[in-house]
């Protein structure tokens, strides 16, 4: 009877420490301090088993180190494979988080070079600067023409002297023909005075007269050619500076209107390089999160390692309990089970601070962005 | 012609990471699992620079690194060691082994790009 309650006894402290490993594991989501604590439970339950068993005989022994090795044997395959299993799940969630980020920041990075005309494209304003200039060169050319259309017209105004100056002598010919005219009927009457010996000379005096009286006519259809040049350069003139007139209005308009198609040209372009240095910045802002991103996302690594040494070290476990049991079966009696074993081996594989640091008690350090990075050149 | 920088970890995160540094700055990149991987791969081709992890399964850095210095084409190339190990001891193993630089882990992008400019071959 007191044989099996004993054992009963260290069963249950068995299973106390079992349920309070897993339950310390469990609840602190397989980290180290949940594992640390589970593993310090089991021991305080293999140690309490081991006090009850103080009394049993070299059979209870034997069956309570079975069942401590079968413990061990079932427990430390399930938690290494699920660690192992988390670690593999991670990764891979990590690797797939890096390269999307990793196309996050190339697709961010073409957005700034397009954003800065790094591809070879003009910004707005260079666009805006350029039209400026081509538009002032065409109201330049138009200006020139104008200018040439004006001193054209000045010559053409300087016909109307000439037309004046044949006036002047249209009419000096009209004098001289006008005199002839007085001067042949003179010699008409003089002649007719003269009798019969004035009779040739009569008629050359009449042969005059009908030449001065040509020359009249002549003289007044040059007058009114001369009337028709002058009000025909008049007329030009005068159509020629109404086109002017309205060259210059049309000119002004044009100019007032370029002037105002670039000034809104310019304060759209203004607005678009206000937006796209704002959406450069922001880009910037991203890029550089992504980029600290992509570094936070190294930390995987290091957790990684951390979970294999954990991993590797549980797998240790059957094999510590397994040469513990046989030196309780040598002796006889249930020694205290020890973790100094697998805590040594486990130190032996960490390859970093935080993993010392944790070992010996500190607190993890929380990850940061800024860590590591510490390079020794040889 | 960009030049070749071989990636060695058994981390796929951390190979991507470090390709999308030396990519984005214009090196050609070839990536090994392991020591061994790598190893594999070193078949002859031109290779200006080697980043290599240390604690790696099958061949760890350190074999791999002293592998390396035994091959006559590779002899000269220049290893940089890309590692969470910061203790002084394996660092003067990695310098004994050949190493030229020793970096921890996590690195700044910035940071691995100015040694590798400062180490790559010409």
């Amino acid at each position: 009877m007191t044989t099996v309650i004993c054992t009963l006894q260290r069963r249950a402290s068995l299973l106390l420490g079992l349920a309070g490993g897993l339950g310390c594991a469990a609840f602190a989501g397989w980290s180290m301090a949940g594992l640390a604590a589970g593993a310090a439970l089991i021991a305080a339950g293999a140690a309490l088993a081991a006090r009850r068993a103080d009394d049993g005989d070299a059979d209870s022994v034997s069956r309570h180190v079975d069942e401590l090795q079968a413990f061990g044997n079932d427990l430390a395959p399930v938690w290494a494979g699920q660690i192992e299993s988390s670690r593999h799940q991670m990764e891979e969630a990590v690797t797939s988080l890096t390269v999307r980020f990793a196309e996050i920041a190339a697709r961010l990075d073409h957005a700034l070079g397009l954003s800065t005309g790094g591809a070879g494209g003009e910004s707005a304003a260079d666009v805006s600067a350029r039209s400026q200039q081509q538009l002032d060169s065409v109201l330049q050319l138009l200006r020139t023409s104008m200018r040439t259309k004006a001193e054209m017209m000045a010559k053409v105004q300087g016909l109307q002297g000439f037309v004046n100056e044949l006036h002047g002598m249209v009419e000096a010919i009209a004098q001289v023909t006008q005199q002839t005219n007085l001067l042949a009927i003179n010699a008409t009457i003089e002649a007719a005075h003269a009798g019969s010996l004035g009779r040739g000379f009569a008629t050359v005096a009449q042969e005059v007269r009908a030449l001065s009286k040509q020359s009249g006519e002549t003289g007044v259809r040059i007058a009114e050619k001369i009337d028709s040049i002058g009000a025909a350069i008049v007329a030009t003139c005068s159509a020629a500076e109404e086109s002017t007139r309205r060259e210059q209005e049309a000119v002004a308009a044009s100019e007032a209107t370029i002037h105002d198609v670039l000034s809104d040209f310019r304060s759209l372009a203004e607005s678009l390089a206000g937006a796209a240095e704002l959406l450069r910045q922001e880009s910037q802002g991203i890029k550089g999160d992504v980029d600290q991103a992509l570094v936070q996302l190294q930390f995987q690594d290091r957790i990684s390692q951390v979970m294999s040494h954990v991993s590797a070290n549980i797998e240790r476990m059957p094999e510590v309990i397994r040469d513990y049991g046989e030196q309780c079966r040598g002796s006889g009696t249930l020694e205290p089970l020890s973790a100094a074993v697998l805590l040594a081996e486990l130190e032996k594989t960490y390859a970093m601070a935080d993993e010392r640091a944790v070992h010996r008690g500190a607190k993890a350090a929380p990850a940061r962005a800024d860590a590591g990075g510490d390079i020794t050149f040889f | 012609m960009a030049k070749t920088i071989l990636i060695v970890d058994d981390s796929a995160s951390v190979r991507q990471v470090v390709g999308i540094a030396l990519r984005g700055a214009g090196y050609d990149v070839m990536e090994g699992r392991d020591g061994q991987d790598a190893l594999n791969q070193l078949t002859g081709r031109k290779v200006h620079l080697i980043i290599s992890d240390v604690n790696m399964p099958n061949m760890d850095g350190i074999t791999f690194l002293k592998a390396v210095k035994q091959l006559p084409a590779y002899r000269f190339t220049p290893v940089i060691m890309l590692t969470t190990e910061s203790q002084e001891e394996k660092k003067r193993e990695g310098q004994l082994a050949g190493a030229k630089a020793w970096m921890v882990k996590p690195f700044q992008p910035a940071q691995l790009l100015g040694a590798v400019e400062k180490l790559v071959l010409p």
